[in-house]
């Protein structure tokens, strides 16, 4: 190409970069400083047929506060983990978790995201397996530098089992087919001088939820206490109350062997 | 006496036989395949550990874990600020239905630039300017240049011009080999889907009032627009470099070490409020556009704005005078 066909070549393209440049600019100028509200709402609903992984996939979906969410294990699984390890495992089917699980968490705050949270409600539909951990904050757990106190864990216990009871039903009824998976309290302050009043609650606790989800045939209650009864500090974390990577194994084994 | 035209012209092509615009091609040919792959593969990860292409799954699940580093006491208050305003904007696309990163190449255009635009392309810019002025000393003809019946201060404006044409140029260039690329594997759609835009943040919160939809295409040419704004100062700042500086090399490694000292900067130094008088934290005008918080306190637009174009027309100034006083022996 002769050096005056490249110069024109080049000239054009530039200009009009130059042009389109800076017209974006002073267009993204404006529209930043005074933002209006122009322009038609056109959406995604997303792909809800694709959204079903294939055939021969579980789908678990995993509900509730730290210990969902695997706080305190080294290995990053947490029993949600665990359970998709041995799931996959001993089926040979690929098994998806999806997990919903926040750290601190109360009973009221995931009953908030079932009600109001369309696509945590769309996941739910679709799967094969729901596991769920809530309570322990409600009880133990007030968010400050809270003293241990089952006094005022044992007031805090019914409007917690109510707001279960909510969860447990609005659970049921996206999804009456998928396991419910429920990791029951185990007491994690058993060290303290408290202890007996603290497996009190815990007690009273994990028999009003058992309780409830005896109502639906799909519900079950894993129980964990007896897990951190001998030797528990061995399977707590540093923190003293949420599990380590052996405990929330131990978890995890057990909803495998529960469902299988 | 040669015209305006005629002399820009002629600088212009000097820079073509050069062949510094092919190396700049040359590079995001290479490159821009590389992270077109790492985003690929991200995408791919991202379904298999979900097991579904939903993308309100995956904006959910990047919610959740936002949400749980929040409790970390390890992360600084700054960060968790910053991550908050993330929490509630996807969210905002989350209660839209507006997938955030609809997979296609149009929105790998548009994650590449604002990405790209506060080091990645300066460096690009850089390669062009350093020796526009410099490089006549290294070649010696600075001596022809200087001695022909034309006044300084229209040689050195008619390079100028030709730098201008260049950074535009690159600047779009950039934009096409993108898309061109990143679409054999994204798909060459998307150019109307809806990207969300106008979240202001006051303190902790994020302002939703002005939020509004523009379909992308529109969306790209402002941010195009003013990543090219951006370049333009540094090419400025550059400019001036290439005068001072005569070794084409030494005028790089400054304007190199200095944009990298931008990002080093943003990483550090939320804490220290001055730095945001540097230009090199300023380059990052995409985010405005975006509505993410940016990471030195006491930035906006405007202020971004005002700061680059100060230091463009001061280092021009600077340019200029030196330019025109300097004997060339």
């Amino acid at each position: 190409m002769s050096s005056q066909a490249s110069w024109r070549l080049f000239a054009v393209f530039s200009l009009a970069s130059t042009l389109a440049l800076a017209v974006g600019l002073y267009l993204g100028i404006t529209d930043i400083l005074s933002p209006s509200a122009t322009g038609e709402w056109k959406t995604d609903k997303g792909t809800e047929e694709t959204g079903k992984p294939k055939v021969n996939a579980v789908q678990i979906v995993a509900l509730g506060d730290s210990l969902t969410r695997g706080t305190g294990d080294g290995a990053g699984l947490g029993y949600v983990g665990n359970l998709r390890a041995r799931l996959s495992e001993a089926t040979g089917q690929q098994a998806y978790v999806l997990n919903h699980g926040v750290n601190g968490y109360k009973t009221a705050d995931l009953l908030r995201d079932l009600q109001q949270k369309e696509d945590i409600r769309r996941t739910l539909r679709q799967a094969d397996i729901v596991t769920l951990s809530i309570g322990g904050n409600d009880l133990f757990n007030a968010g400050g530098a809270e003293e241990v106190n089952p006094e005022i864990s044992q007031k805090r216990l019914p409007g917690a089992v109510e707001r279960y009871k909510e969860i447990v039903k609005i659970i049921d009824s996206l999804n009456p087919k998928a396991k419910i998976l429920y990791m029951g309290l185990y007491n994690a302050f058993a060290d303290l001088s408290n202890a007996q009043e603290s497996y009190k609650v815990v007690e009273r606790w994990n028999s009003e939820t058992s309780a409830v989800l005896y109502r639906y045939p799909h519900a079950i209650f894993v129980p964990t206490d007896d897990l951190f009864r001998v030797d528990g500090k061995k399977y707590l974390s540093s923190d003293h109350f949420h599990p380590n990577q052996a405990g929330y194994r131990r978890i995890g084994e057990r909803m495998a062997e529960v469902i299988r | 006496m040669l015209s305006m035209y005629g002399l820009v012209m002629n600088e212009a092509l000097k820079i073509l036989q050069r062949k510094r615009l092919w190396v700049v091609v040359l590079i995001l040919l290479v490159l821009v395949p590389i992270f077109t792959y790492a985003q690929f593969r991200a995408t791919l990860d991202n379904q298999k550990q979900l097991g579904t292409t939903d993308w309100k799954v995956s904006v959910r699940q990047s919610i959740n874990d936002t949400t749980n580093r929040l409790s970390s006491t390890r992360i600084p208050e700054d960060w968790k600020k910053l991550m908050r305003i993330r929490i509630q904007q996807q969210q905002y696309y989350l209660d839209h239905d507006i997938n955030p990163t609809s997979p296609n190449g149009v929105t790998f255009t548009r994650d590449f630039m604002s990405n790209a635009v506060s080091l990645f392309i300066p460096l690009l810019i850089v390669i062009i300017s350093s020796d526009i002025v410099s490089g006549e000393h290294t070649g010696g003809t600075i001596k022809l240049l200087l001695t022909r019946p034309v006044k300084r201060w229209r040689i050195l404006t008619s390079k100028l011009i030709a730098l201008f044409l260049f950074v535009s140029a690159i600047v779009v260039l950039t934009g096409i080999i993108a898309y061109a690329i990143s679409g054999v594997v994204f798909g060459y759609t998307g150019w109307a889907y809806p990207v969300l835009t106008g979240f202001q943040i006051q303190g902790e919160e994020v302002n939703t009032e002005g939020v509004h939809v523009l379909p992308q295409w529109l969306y790209i040419m402002m941010e195009y627009g003013l990543s090219w704004y951006a370049c333009l100062a540094v090419a400025c700042i550059s400019f001036m470099v290439s005068v001072l500086v005569r070794s084409t090399a030494a005028g790089m490694g400054v304007m190199v070490s200095a944009l990298i000292a931008g990002t080093i900067l943003t990483n550090m130094a939320s804490a220290w409020e001055s730095a945001k008088y540097f230009f090199m934290v300023n380059l990052q005008l995409t985010d405005y556009l975006a509505g993410t918080l940016p990471t030195i306190p006491g930035l906006s637009l405007t202020f971004s704005l005002t700061t680059l174009g100060i230091w463009s027309v001061a280092s021009l100034l600077v340019a200029y005078i030196v330019f025109i006083r300097r004997d060339v022996y």
